[in-house]
């Protein structure tokens, strides 16, 4: 099918409006924290059945360009990530927001999120198969290297002491561990005789435990105080200078370059993505420091890198019938539903299929950046709801959300003891960020060196590699070693 | 010196983790160095941390002390022990009237400590039906269209 026919496919009013509604949704869905966009994508599904498959893939594109975007909204205003996605978000979100420059932080990462979608989806027309090429190259070997590297580099370039992070990352990693083995499928590894515990612990309940209950836990104790006032110009679009673009042009084009790497890789979505963005960012800063106090670059690198996975996740999605992230395997699902055939037939096949699904993406990006630009102000006036009302509220969303994940109240009782946990850390220089990107990213890492080990024998024979998974590997030691050279040479300097 | 025993808890539960470890079923077919493999290698380089860690602290005789009262002082501490008791009267009430009644008790009891009273009787009545029926579209949204099964309680 000619790109014209594509073209009259996705613009059709229908279409134009199943995307339009999809954006909308997934914002919702994205930015409340307790529901997220594969809850999103999962409620359509039943939908899709009756519809026709462009609209089809249209809503749920929308859904999943709204949805990775909309965390930045409760991110930035309160703290709570509305998905992994949007962790490093707060960090300099929330700061600016807390300032009085919420709006301009939202205005930020709404133009950077688009910048990074946008970036990837024309990475995804051009590259398609040649990223699906370099993907298909990728082994276990080369899974466990990224991975590892990832997750070692986002401890160390963390803000706060490494040790600690060291710690809070290997917790995470060890709560992976719970629940079925991988690879051989047949120990089921401390659950303790629960059912609920068999399969292992839920990302989002986690998130929400560690992260998002802590801070209203905290924000109760600050009932009495009186918020900042949120200055915010009144106009029709919130948009950012073009000052502001020029300053964070670089920091969004990197962000959306390694986003785009990152969400190739099978796996490896938002959540990584935008730690990356984050550490990256922080690492290539004249002025680290500025860094968590609310620094626009702290912004607009984790938006564009997590915005930037939803073409590279669709890369392997459509070239492959590999899921890049959760909202994928729900997306793959539905395509099946459809009748359609991922993978590499599906350029032979269905072609326009191919087509169509890109183009919906590039046009969900423009439509989430006018309805999120527009909307500033009623996402913004979110903060004038009084504690007393939204932090309550807020609870019982997160709660429900726990529930919803397995239909079982058992998701709410590890998610309190979470939020012991969690607040402990968070208030005594533990970062919190290492355990979720460790919790994300442990299963990756276990399931490839197990496979790695069953291919090549052994794990010496895997480092004996020529291949970038074996180099990756040997930089997530040595940095780890070279920081420790460096602390312990600098005290003997001092003590000289 | 509550850090070090914060530390020391995670230590304890590592290693009783550890020893758990030896029980994980192994698959004769399994040539990735088996289940246990990887929670051991994670268990030793979680305790060596914690023990460095420990190090530090004592090495260094840190004096910050280990922030963890302010989680049960005044409002933190009610609305701690108000999510506590609504997440346990979760199942044997159901979501509906466990939800309400965290709601009412925490929204009323917040303003309280916010503003110095619970307002006028109006203003509580309006209030609370409000909650109830945010409550109630709540269920209605999860349960309803979301097909999410939501403790029923007393209401089974």
């Amino acid at each position: 099918m000619s790109w014209g026919a594509v073209f009259q496919n996705v613009f059709h009013p229908a279409s134009f409006f199943c995307i339009c509604i999809g954006v909308v949704m997934g914002t919702v869905f994205g930015c409340i924290p307790g529901l997220s966009t594969p809850i999103a994508l999962a409620l359509v599904l039943p939908m899709i059945f009756k519809m026709d498959v462009s609209f089809a893939i249209c809503l749920m594109m929308g859904i999943y360009c709204g949805g990775v975007s909309g965390g930045l909204v409760s991110a930035i205003m309160l703290k709570i990530p509305g998905s992994s996605a949007a962790v490093a978000t707060t960090f300099d979100g929330y700061p600016m927001a807390q300032k009085g420059d919420g709006a301009r932080a939202m205005s930020i990462g709404v133009f950077a999120s688009f910048v990074g979608g946008t970036f990837s989806t024309l990475m995804l027309m051009i590259f398609a198969t040649t990223l699906a090429k370099i993907a298909l190259g990728f082994g276990p070997w080369e899974y466990f290297g990224t991975a590892l590297m990832a997750l070692v580099l986002a401890t160390f370039l963390m803000k706060g002491d490494p040790l600690k992070g060291t710690i809070t990352m290997l917790i995470g990693v060890l709560m992976t561990t719970v629940g079925l083995s991988p690879i051989d499928g047949v120990a089921t590894r401390f659950a303790f005789g629960n059912v609920s515990l068999k399969n292992g612990f839920d990302m989002v309940a986690i998130v929400i435990g560690v992260f998002a209950m802590p801070e209203i836990v905290k924000n109760a104790g600050r009932i009495s105080q009186a918020r900042p006032d949120i200055k915010l110009e009144k106009r029709i679009f919130y948009l950012l200078p073009v000052k502001e673009i020029r300053e964070l042009a670089g920091t969004i084009l990197r962000g959306s370059v390694l986003g785009t790497l990152v969400g190739i890789l099978p796996g490896l979505g938002g959540g990584p993505a935008c730690l990356m963005g984050y550490a990256m960012e922080k690492r290539l800063a004249k002025d680290p420091e500025t860094f968590g106090t609310g620094d626009p670059h702290g912004i607009a690198a984790p938006e564009s890198a997590n915005n930037a996975t939803v073409g590279g996740a669709l890369i392997p999605m459509l070239s492959l019938g590999v899921p890049g992230d959760t909202n994928t395997s729900i997306i793959l699902g539905a395509f099946t539903l459809l009748g359609i055939s991922t993978g590499p037939i599906m350029l032979q096949n269905d072609p326009e299929v191919f087509q169509t699904t890109i183009l919906a993406v590039f046009v969900a990006n423009f439509i989430m950046l006018a309805l999120q630009s527009v909307s500033i102000p009623w996402l913004v006036k979110m903060l004038s709801v009084p504690n007393t009302y939204l932090l309550p509220i807020i609870t019982v969303f997160c709660v429900t959300g726990c529930i919803s994940l397995n239909n079982n109240v058992f998701e709410v009782y590890y998610m309190l003891v979470l939020v012991f946990i969690g607040y402990l850390f968070e208030n005594n220089g533990y970062p919190v960020a290492p355990m979720i990107i460790g919790f994300v990213l442990g299963g990756t890492i276990e399931t490839n060196l197990r496979r790695s080990i069953t291919y090549y024998g052994s794990f010496s024979s895997c480092l004996s590699r020529i291949s970038i998974g074996t180099l990756f590997f040997w930089v997530s030691v040595i940095v780890p070693a070279a920081y420790i050279a460096i602390r312990l040479r600098g005290k003997r300097t001092e003590r000289v | 010196m509550g850090e070090i025993i914060f530390l020391t808890v995670f230590f304890v539960a590592a290693v009783s983790l550890y020893t758990l470890t030896g029980d994980f079923r192994i698959s004769k077919m399994d040539t990735s160095g088996g289940a246990a493999m990887f929670p051991r290698l994670v268990i030793i380089l979680l305790c060596i941390c914690l023990i460095l860690r420990i190090g530090q602290i004592i090495w260094k005789k840190e004096k910050k002390g280990f922030v963890w009262k302010e989680l049960f002082m005044e409002t933190r501490r009610f609305f701690v022990v108000s999510l506590l008791v609504y997440v346990a009267l979760l199942k044997p009430l159901g979501y509906i009237p466990a939800t309400c009644l965290f709601l009412i008790v925490t929204v009323g009891r917040l303003r309280y400590y916010q503003k110095g009273g619970y307002g006028r009787a109006g203003e509580v009545l309006v209030r609370d039906l409000l909650l109830i029926a945010f409550c109630l579209a709540m269920y209605a949204a999860f349960s309803g269209i979301l097909s999410v099964n939501l403790p029923k309680g007393l209401l089974a």
